[in-house]
């Protein structure tokens, strides 16, 4: 029995040998490969200048078509929509932003039903920033709140990989390892959606919360940072039920820019909430004309 | 509570220690452990089939000392008869009486008649055809006399429940099981080192390939009618992965952790893939359930004693019932009935039994020959798989149909953001490990034993797949 109990304990010591070879392999790979996704694309602009950055959810991400803000204006855009983002995740942003000394003109923020959120945290992000768990404060701050296993993540070797593989775990880091690219650098960060397939059953909530915490937290922090934030609106379909708590929002946010009904066709919008391509295309060209352009 | 879960590497351990350190007295203690464990990891499921498991176990038991002690034939076949009737009819209403209401209910239905079925809301008890099996086994032993019938509860509730086979096998005969437990187990290192090899190389197979072709497999499967040629054909070959796997990963896992409590279980896989016909796979696959209908079905029905029209029947008798005996759909029932298909030359050739020997390849044309046997083979199971994973007979006719009219083998984007085509380097490489390792149980023991355990726990950890957690398929069974 001791003999095996030895062997079981090699066995065991060899195990824990593997998982932090394994973390420090993949977290060393996940940092030196080139940007594969949107975390990784922001984290290598680290001290350069961009001239207009999108910040909000997935409805930013799929209706700022960044390239043709440099087409038409000659300067650098990139779009950080994340899906399923909350003004938390926005506000993580910002301050990740600020973190890597990113010089900016401007930083359009979309505001819209996600003031009323003040729970919870987009796994989308979560899923980027983890091999950056110990990156900086500020995504040890933004798991210190999103995680509920954060102690098993942070403590045990190689768990997050586990924990989260559909996204992180092998296949991704062979994809970073050989530096395959994907379309996110290529297009700064927009993400086109194709067709036209919604029902009209999309409704924006009836009531309006009295405050926002991380609203809040946004407006201080560029202020004390000095940094150009602009809150914005980004279209919905005409059906939309409820379109009066962006009235509601605007009162509440006066420098609000309500671009909510900007898109009447149809056929210019996947769903009630989100842009396809041709309507990302229109909604960029009449953003650039209302506020990128220097008149 | 599953194998491959983080509650189990806590409760395997437990046990353990409890066994070797803390009842390791007497056979008694020994046995008791073991049953107080395998209960409290049946309940883990839900507690409230324990006492269908007690049940059937104390009815198998009480009915085999009925029978051994009946004075009369009447008597003897009386209380055979009552135990064969309860395990039966225990399984009939748990796992088929809603297909056969559904079924009654649609033929009525056709002839113009509108029924309802009566169906009812019930779960399917898990392990109830491994554990209704062990039972039948047994209990037929003795009315055969092949066996005497075991007094102490104990010991026969131990191999009726035992923990490693409760819940998806092998099916343990009571010639194989019962004499082990019924001596005190010494402590083999030899043997324990084996089981930890083999629980390892279980999980390789569960975790890195059966649930990794499980993704690539559901997202075809799934998605079946957008699919191209290519896909659909990668779809079968990851499913007749993913099953052999998931399947011979949780016996691999059984057998390894039993033999650390010093018990040895049946086989239940050889190497199934390098079968070089149908006869001999299904010697290689699920041995188990393929002996336990040869001994108490075919071999009862007359078995290969009569003639060639009788050898013909009793063969597609024990595919229907061992294609049935897998659920309560048509797709299992033709999925034997395929397979007793494939039979059917061999046995009209008399080439069922020319395939004996293990598998070996030489730099020769007769070689080639058994390469190309294999392929083919391989491929008909493949072609039976199709109907065991999909939904319905005619989904499964439409997803052969879409193989041959689509014609078109462009690697393809699967809904779950992968390529067809990505994990086929994989199963190569877990091809040639088993090819290597055809004449062993498992592949790590041997020369340089710990290269290939590191090398297994790095491709369990870096090459599983955890997140979208798929219980072992053979539990539902």
């Amino acid at each position: 029995m001791k003999k095996f109990i030895k062997h079981m304990m090699l066995i065991f010591f060899g195990l824990i040998v593997i998982l932090l070879f394994l973390d420090f392999s993949f977290t060393t790979v996940y940092e030196n490969s080139e940007p594969r996704t949107k975390f990784q694309y922001l984290r290598s602009l680290k001290n350069k200048k961009v001239d207009y950055i999108f910040l909000g959810s997935s409805r930013v991400e799929n209706s700022i078509v960044s390239k043709l803000i440099r087409d038409k204006t000659g300067k650098s855009a990139i779009n950080l929509g994340f899906q399923a983002s909350k003004m938390s995740d926005i506000y993580t942003v910002l301050k990740l932003i600020k973190k890597y000394n990113i010089k900016t003109d401007k930083i359009l923020i979309q505001v819209d039903y996600i003031f009323n959120i003040e729970d919870g945290c987009s796994n989308i992000l979560q899923y980027e920033l983890m091999p950056f768990i110990r990156e900086n404060e500020v995504t040890q701050e933004y798991f210190n709140r999103c995680l509920i296993n954060k102690k098993e993540i942070l403590y045990t070797p190689f768990y997050r990989y586990l924990h989260y593989e559909p996204k992180i775990g092998f296949r991704e880091f062979f994809l970073n390892l050989i530096n395959k690219k994907t379309s996110i650098v290529k297009n700064n960060g927009f993400v086109p959606l194709q067709g036209n397939s919604f029902e009209h059953n999309n409704s924006l909530p009836s009531q309006i919360i009295s405050k926002n915490k991380y609203f809040d937290g946004i407006k201080t922090f560029a202020e004390i940072n000095k940094m150009p934030v602009i809150f914005f609106c980004v279209p919905f379909c005409k059906h939309t039920k409820n379109l009066i708590f962006i009235k509601k929002l605007k009162q509440k946010i006066p420098e609000l820019y309500d671009f909510s009904g900007v898109i009447n066709n149809d056929k210019m919008f996947k769903n009630c909430s989100h842009l396809n391509q041709n309507g990302a295309n229109d909604f960029t060209k009449y953003l650039i004309e209302k506020m990128l352009i220097d008149k | 509570m599953f194998f491959n879960s983080l509650s189990f590497a806590l409760f395997l351990p437990a046990v353990f220690l409890l066994y070797w350190f803390v009842f390791n007295k007497t056979k008694s203690t020994q046995n008791l452990i073991l049953i107080l464990a395998s209960y409290y990891f049946y309940s883990c499921w839900d507690w409230r089939f324990l006492f269908l498991l007690v049940f059937s176990t104390f009815l198998d038991y009480y009915t085999g000392i009925r029978i051994e002690k009946a004075k009369t034939e009447t008597a003897r076949k009386f209380w055979f008869w009552l135990s064969i009737a309860v395990n039966l009819g225990f399984l009939g209403i748990f796992k088929y009486y809603n297909f056969f209401a559904a079924s009654f209910s649609e033929l009525v239905n056709g002839f113009g008649l509108q029924t309802s079925p009566l169906l009812l809301n019930v779960i399917l008890p898990v392990g109830i055809s491994f554990y209704t099996f062990h039972g039948l086994s047994y209990v037929i032993d003795i009315y055969l006399k092949r066996i005497k019938a075991e007094y102490n509860f104990i010991d026969y509730s131990l191999f009726v429940s035992y923990f490693p086979l409760l819940v998806a096998g092998p099916i343990e005969r009571a010639t194989h099981l019962l004499p082990q437990v019924k001596v005190k187990r010494s402590f083999d290192f030899e043997k324990a080192k084996e089981g930890i090899y083999q629980i390892i190389w279980g999980l390789v197979k569960k975790v890195v390939i059966a649930d990794t072709c499980a993704t690539y497999a559901n997202a075809i499967f799934d998605n079946y009618e957008s699919m191209n040629s290519l896909s659909l054909l990668l779809g079968t070959v990851y499913f007749a992965f993913q099953i052999y796997g998931d399947f011979s990963g949780y016996s691999d896992m059984a057998l390894g952790m039993s033999k650390l409590f010093g018990l040895d279980l049946l086989r239940n896989f050889n190497y199934p893939y390098f079968s070089r016909d149908i006869a001999e796979f299904w010697r290689r696959w699920h041995i188990s359930l393929s002996t336990w209908f040869r001994d108490y079905l075919y071999i009862p029905l007359g078995g290969s004693s009569g003639g060639m029209a009788m050898k013909i029947r009793n063969t597609f008798v024990i595919f229907l019932v061992s294609g049935f005996w897998h659920g309560a759909n048509w797709t299992f029932i033709a999925w034997g009935f395929i397979n007793a298909l494939y039979f059917l030359p061999l046995l009209l050739l008399k080439k069922n039994r020319s395939n004996m020997e293990t598998v070996s390849l030489y730099w020769n044309w007769s070689s080639l020959k058994v390469i190309l046997s294999m392929i083919s083979t391989f491929a008909l199971t493949c072609l039976a798989w199709i109907f065991f994973r999909a939904k319905s007979i005619g989904e499964a006719f439409d997803y052969i149909g879409r193989i041959f009219t689509n014609q078109s083998f462009l690697p393809q984007y699967l809904e779950n953001e992968r390529y067809s085509y990505e994990i086929i380097l994989l199963i190569i490489a877990f091809i040639l490990v088993e090819w290597n390792s055809r004449t062993q149980t498992e592949p790590i023991s041997g020369r340089y034993s710990w290269v290939k355990v590191t090398l297994c726990i790095m491709a369990i950890i870096a090459l599983g797949t955890y997140s979208d957690y798929k219980e072992f398929i053979y539990f539902q069974f």
